[in-house]
């Protein structure tokens, strides 16, 4: 299995103890735009050493994702995988789930957790629509209850 | 020294915890709770800023749930913009809390954040 993960807050509480503890994940990458040392090494300090951690900066040329097959992408929010969908191509997802985007201002407070500018709320169908064979949806944990992330979108456009 | 406690940590952790150490030691001034439920990280690092900036405390006591919660970065970035004003501690239980509203009027910042991860580590048994 391997998931993107959109998550404006990265690696936290519900990524370290909630999915990987309770699933098979044993690779997690952290996939970042030109973030500094000092908070590189802060994200990776939360990791258990068991587990593989990774960094990929797309802001360098040619990056290349790497890891087992039981594998967790995080990455900040939809605006940066949309304008990067070599990310997918490259990854080749079963899932691309919405862990937590959570604005001040938005246009779509579509639940506790997922709250969207109009903008993001379309990226995301471009998404869905350009990898029909993905899986989307929005879900804080691995036994929380699962949203059909497209479904709810397309009610609120 | 005045030191100001802003204790941080997921949904009710916070509030609660410092609940109960103020039903053992009485009512305290100088500290706030927050929680990260609802909020972004940005408006985590802008809670605590608004406290730190709307208080004329010496020196602020950040307490994180634990190390790797979603107020772990907020409270890293607000270290390190802050950084003489800052102590953060990770991990707090019970006898922290009572430990710092009883310590924080006689100690230096540093012999503080030594006391409590003494009293934090030896609580537990």
């Amino acid at each position: 299995m391997r998931i993107i993960r959109i998550d404006e807050r990265l690696i936290h509480g519900q990524v370290i103890i909630g999915w990987i503890e309770a699933t098979s994940i044993r690779t997690l990458t952290l996939i970042h735009n030109n973030m500094n040392t000092h908070y590189l090494n802060l994200y990776r300090n939360m990791i258990d050493p068991d587990i593989e951690f990774l960094t990929v900066d797309i802001s360098s040329d040619n990056y290349q994702f790497t890891g087992r097959e039981n594998a967790l992408f995080i990455i900040e929010d939809i605006e940066t995988l949309s304008d990067n969908c070599s990310i997918i191509d490259l990854i080749k997802p079963d899932l691309i789930n919405i862990g937590g985007i959570m604005h001040d201002k938005y246009d779509i407070d579509l639940l506790d957790f997922v709250k969207l500018t109009n903008a993001e709320a379309n990226e995301l169908i471009e998404l869905q629509n350009h990898y029909s064979d993905v899986k989307f949806n929005a879900r804080e944990l691995p036994d929380s209850k699962e949203h059909n992330i497209i479904k709810l979108i397309k009610k609120h456009l | 020294m005045n030191i100001f406690g802003i204790f941080t940590g997921h949904h009710d952790y916070s509030a609660s915890a410092v609940s109960a150490a103020l039903s053992i030691i009485g009512s305290q001034n100088d500290y706030r709770c927050l929680s990260n439920r609802g909020r972004d990280i940005n408006s985590m690092y802008s809670d605590i800023e608004e406290i730190i900036k709307s208080s004329d405390s010496d020196h602020f006591f950040v307490f994180i749930d634990f190390y790797g919660s979603s107020f772990s970065i907020p409270a890293t970035r607000i270290k390190d913009n802050f950084n003489k004003k800052i102590t953060l501690l990770f991990g707090y239980n019970l006898p922290v809390i009572v430990d710092f509203f009883l310590h924080r009027p006689n100690k230096t910042p540093k012999e503080l954040y030594d006391k409590l991860v003494s009293i934090g580590k030896e609580a537990i048994s």
